[in-house]
């Protein structure tokens, strides 16, 4: 035994020695070396995406892949602000054609409701062309290699590359007028599994759409009537044979979309990937027999012509590659104000993309996710996302946690706001805080619902959640910042719970709220003809500690008032269901723009889109035909004074009704190493993987420099446990020479204890 | 033998068809296919008729237990849980929402779940029972009672702290394993250092004192004492005797870790980003993929009943006095 242990001291020791010298190489990366010294770019993601294939996706999390691989018709300028439309795979961005209910041209400024159809002619940019892929691949005499595969020979094969492409004489194509037409038609398909909800919106306004869907899905029904309920395999439909009255090819390069009536919103779905050419070569491809039982899919294997291919995806890891067949883009070469000084100008009418690739990791925990950042191993944290910085920035604003780290590190945050709003809504058809049923009611309903917005402090709000919202803007009406019709300094200021003071807004005294809450039947927080307390009952979207402090917030607010606030914590789906059933009083919610113009936010106020009559996104079920009226000439006409004066009109309206304490504006933060470049925050503009550049030649030196082993740590536990087994040896020899008298002795005293 | 192992089947297949139902009957009293359709819609702009389309295509358009529209046994075969169970008593465990083969997903993933958890297994139950034995050694002795406070203290500890702290100090202060992140053989092998390490020192707490008293009770028995009159040292006496007869406890236990290991991991794989199967069951669970949860509770109950009846065997070959009848 003693000899044993002295060689594992000996061992130890040695141990010891050797690690004690820091080790000169990086041992936590968790990338090759190479890799990191090369043009790859590196991000996280927090969830798998659901949905690639562009008639499915309309999630936010999945955007940095659909749009990296597929482009839509049009985009928006990366650096411009307020957002500004441009074309993309669309020479530019199209002036419709007005013509009337007899298809006589209009001219431009002709009435709305004069207007039958707007027609929109897009020019297609020549030399857009398809990654490549099997789909497409033909061999020297023409005939297309993966097209007529059977079961066997999809057998074991998962994976594009599954299906070698090296051989072929031809793996792409350019993409024409007749493939947009073709993925419109995918959006009415029910051949698509899932396709995106738009499509009910989309096929009010696209002519056509709605009864090629209602055909299709006769088509589609009878079709699977004749096959087994084991067997619901469908062959491939070709979408191709099917009219589509609305839109037509005019010729290679000239795409035609007719719109019902004028809906000067149309443009910015143009701008999201419902809109992108998909060849008829891939669908059929995908719908082979045994293709959708192996994942191979537009989800797994989207076919695109962005700048990026998506060449591996799993579990935890998602790599997009530059698209070889990418045409000729390039970096704007104009901005805004500042953006010089931030170097977003410097590689201006270079080549787009910058990146040979971008390789995702998932991270489902921030905790990883923020120190591998702080280890140089993310370029830019989860890049869908812009709330991920806000706690690094507090640590920075307060000089507390790792700002030193952040400083010397060279971190660059920055700070926008971005088209969304955080709110309290109420509901109106609610007997206490909502519409109310005669007159009287009505005006005291109100002056409630305007007590409670002053005595809601979302200044402090905003300071104390800090890292929920960042640096955030407390809300004066329905419009966020950065889009036209939103004001801005003393003519922005909500009247009901602001006052201009000393050059900037001031919430309202409390004092203002209680002579309201008075005027509204409740002196002190009790009904004046019943003397019973005033309970408001608040709706939350979560439950769990995350929301606990948010929830104390919310009942201090109206206690300053004297109002008891019951809290009723629900999951998501029961906070929907409620919501739709209108059986909330009050709640928290948000919204997050589709697109930056105003009439997305001031559509949410509209009766039209009442949650419960109509399932619509108009949570409060407000309701009021003045607003609706100015609503319905503002959303059809383009910025301009004309519609500036309506939009404030609609704003005044919302202030007084006050469906809304207005809540918040939330801030976005962009979080990024000192080695990448273009990196210009947005909220809206989903495609900025192709603008960004790295330096890895710097990211190697940094992150080597960051990453210093230290091994010492393991040499002082080795020690400790090596001296720790002298004593161990002492008493073992000791018990094993001990005579018996001694040992029973010992026992004997052990069993006592 | 053979009777058993019959018996013993036929009373698993009846706890896992028992297990679907509780599952079913769970999962839907807090969702609705309205509400799966909604998350997967992406909650905005969903109009009714996108909802009723999404429940269509994935079969969930049907009454949940009893179809009183349709006659005769279509009245229990026409509804999602007959749908749903007939599959899985075929051991097909169905599609995700998103369309993915869940078979084919848990083969993708019982790879790096299986490569954390048979080292953690082996040297987590290893490592117990070698400090178990050598506080046998110092038994009663105040190195066995600071053995004891430190092993309460590690029970006492949560496995997020140990996930926390291992990753600040193996990964951020010490920079000698990645902090997060999984790649396939062989370069895996760096990425599971560290979650090993880190489940490893969480389970030698409860473990290890778990086999301490195991042995203590082992070792007030005679044939210690007649072992020790021989002249045996006292190693030659754990390692021989004491260990031999305590195996029985301790297949226990260690068959009980075991299905936790391959089901379990859930917050370990979801911290480390390793694509298990634990992660694959909280994505099922965050997405309300019902399938993706039914395959896991049955694909859990089932390892949890093969090991009971590997157990069994494994007391009949550690103690030839067991007979399995």
């Amino acid at each position: 035994m003693s000899a044993v242990l002295s060689k594992l001291l000996l061992v130890a020791a040695s141990l010891a020695v050797l690690l004690l010298p820091a080790g000169c190489k990086v041992a936590n990366q968790p990338y090759p070396s190479d890799e990191i010294a090369g043009n790859v770019f590196y991000t996280s993601f927090q969830e798998r995406p659901k949905y690639l294939d562009p008639a499915s996706s309309y999630a936010l999390n999945e955007t940095p892949w659909t749009y990296a691989i597929y482009e839509p018709l049009l985009g928006y300028h990366y650096l411009k602000r307020p957002y500004t439309l441009e074309g993309r795979t669309a020479v530019e961005v199209p002036t419709p054609h007005y013509l009337d209910k007899d298809g006589k041209s209009l001219p431009d400024d002709a009435p709305a409701e004069q207007i039958a159809t707007s027609v929109y002619t897009f020019k297609l940019k020549p030399g857009t062309r398809y990654q490549p892929h099997p789909a497409l691949a033909k061999d020297a005499g023409g005939r297309f290699l993966y097209h007529d595969l059977q079961p066997e020979q999809i057998k074991g094969k998962y994976s594009l590359f599954d299906f070698p492409v090296d051989q072929a004489a031809v793996t792409t194509r350019e993409a024409t007028a007749e493939d947009y037409i073709y993925q419109i038609k995918r959006l009415a398909s029910p051949y698509v599994p899932t396709p995106v909800p738009l499509y009910n919106l989309l096929n009010q306004y696209i002519v056509g759409l709605k009864d090629l869907g209602e055909r299709l899905k006769t088509e589609h029904n009878a079709a699977l009537q004749t096959k087994s309920a084991r067997d619901q395999y469908l062959p491939w439909r070709d979408l191709r044979e099917v009219p589509l009255k609305g839109v037509r090819a005019v010729d290679e390069h000239t795409l035609e979309i007719k719109v019902i009536g004028k809906y000067p919103q149309f443009k910015f779905w143009l701008a999201m990937t419902m809109f992108v050419p998909i060849p008829w070569e891939a669908d059929r491809f995908y719908a082979q027999r045994g293709m959708a039982d192996n994942v191979l899919n537009f989800n797994a294997w989207p076919v695109g012509t962005g700048p990026f291919m998506l060449t591996e995806q799993g579990a935890n890891r998602y790599v997009l590659e530059r698209n070889p067949n990418y045409r000729e883009e390039l970096y704007p070469g104009e901005g805004m104000p500042g953006d010089r000084e931030h170097g977003w100008l410097d590689a201006a009418g270079k080549r787009l993309p910058f990146l040979d690739k971008a390789v995702f990791n998932l991270e489902k925990e921030r905790e990883p996710e923020e120190s591998k950042f702080m280890q140089g191993y993310y370029d830019n944290p989860d890049v869908s996302r812009l709330d991920i910085g806000f706690p690094l920035l507090k640590e920075q604003m307060d000089k507390t946690g790792r700002w030193q780290t952040i400083r010397d590190h060279g971190t660059n945050m920055v700070s926008t706001l971005e088209p969304s709003n955080w709110y309290i809504g109420f509901n109106m058809l609610d007997p206490v805080v909502g519409k109310g049923d005669t007159p009287d009611r009505q005006e005291k309903n109100r002056k409630l619902r305007q007590a409670l917005s002053i005595a809601t402090d979302w200044e402090e709000y905003a300071a104390v959640f800090f890292d929920n919202y960042g640096p955030s803007e407390a809300a004066m009406g329905p419009i966020p910042p950065g889009l036209f019709g939103y004001v801005s300094g003393k003519d922005g200021v909500n009247p009901v719970t602001h006052v201009w003071q000393d050059g900037k807004a001031v919430r309202r005294p409390i004092e203002d709220a209680k002579r309201l809450l008075a005027e509204a039947g409740y002196p002190d927080g009790r009904a004046a003809q019943t003397g019973k307390p005033l309970v408001i009952f608040y709706d939350s979207n979560g439950v769990g500690p995350a929301y606990q402090a948010r929830l104390d917030w919310q009942v201090k607010q109206f206690a300053k008032l004297g109002v008891q606030t019951e809290v009723r914590a629900n999951d998501y789906n029961r906070f929907q269901e409620r919501m739709r059933k209108g059986n909330e009083q009050i709640y928290f919610w948000g919204w997050f723009a589709d697109y930056p113009d105003a009439e997305n936010y001031l559509f949410l106020l509209t009766t039209s889109q009442g949650k419960v009559k109509f399932d619509g996104e108009n949570a409060s079920n407000y309701s009021n035909p003045d607003y609706d009226k100015l609503y319905g000439r503002m959303k059809s006409l383009p910025d301009g004074p004309e519609r500036k004066v309506l939009m404030d009109q609609m704003v005044q309206l919302a202030q007084q009704d006050a469906p809304w304490s207005f809540g918040i504006f939330p801030g976005s933060t962009g979080v990024y190493q000192q080695w990448l470049h273009n990196a210009k925050p947005s909220g809206v503009l989903n495609d900025r993987i192709r603008y960004l550049r790295v330096d890895g030649a710097l990211r190697a030196r940094k992150i080597a420099e960051w990453n210093q082993p230290k091994v010492w740590p393991l040499g002082v536990g080795l020690i400790l446990f090596a001296l720790l087994l002298w004593p161990a040896r002492r008493h073992y020899l000791r018990r094993e020479n001990a005579n018996a008298r001694a040992t029973r002795i010992a026992v004997a005293s052990g069993e006592a204890k | 033998m053979i009777a058993y192992l019959i018996r013993r089947t036929i009373y698993s297949l009846l706890v896992l068809v028992g297990i679907n139902f509780v599952t079913f009957f769970l999962f839907f009293s807090v969702n609705t296919p309205d509400d799966m359709a909604r998350l997967q819609l992406g909650g905005k702009r969903v109009a009714p008729q996108a909802i009723e389309r999404w429940k269509a295509e994935h079969g969930y358009d049907k009454p949940l237990y009893l179809n009183p529209r349709a006659g005769g046994l279509e009245m229990l075969t026409n509804t999602v849980f007959f749908e749903s169970s007939a599959g899985i008593l075929r051991l097909d465990f169905g599609k995700t929402v998103e369309g993915r083969d869940i078979g084919w997903e848990l083969g993708k993933r019982v790879f790096p779940t299986l490569a954390m958890a048979t080292p953690v297994f082996i040297i987590a139950v290893g490592l117990s029972i070698v400090f178990a034995l050598g506080l046998m050694l110092f038994r009663y002795s105040a190195l066995d009672t600071i053995g004891v406070v430190v092993l309460v203290a590690l029970m006492s500890i949560s496995s997020l702290f140990f996930i926390i702290t291992g990753q600040f100090v193996f990964g951020r202060v010490m920079a000698i394993t990645p902090l997060s992140g999984y790649t396939p053989p062989p370069g895996m092998f760096k990425f599971l250092v560290l979650p090993i390490v880190v489940y490893v020192l969480s389970q030698l707490g409860p473990d290890t004192r778990l086999y301490r008293t195991i042995f203590l009770e082992e070792m007030s028995k005679d044939y210690v004492r007649t072992a020790r009159a021989k002249g045996l040292s006292e190693i030659a006496v754990l390692l021989r005797h004491v260990l031999r007869n305590s195996l029985i406890p301790i297949i226990t236990s260690a068959g009980l870790l075991l299905p936790v290991l391959l089901v379990g991991a859930i917050v370990l794989e979801s911290f480390f980003g390793i694509p298990g199967l634990g992660s694959f069951t909280i994505d099922g669970i965050n997405n309300q993929d019902f399938g993706v949860v039914r395959a896991m509770v049955f694909f859990g109950s089932f390892i949890y009943v093969l090991t009971y009846l590997l157990t069994d065997f494994a007391y009949a070959w550690a103690d030839p006095r067991v007979r399995l009848q």
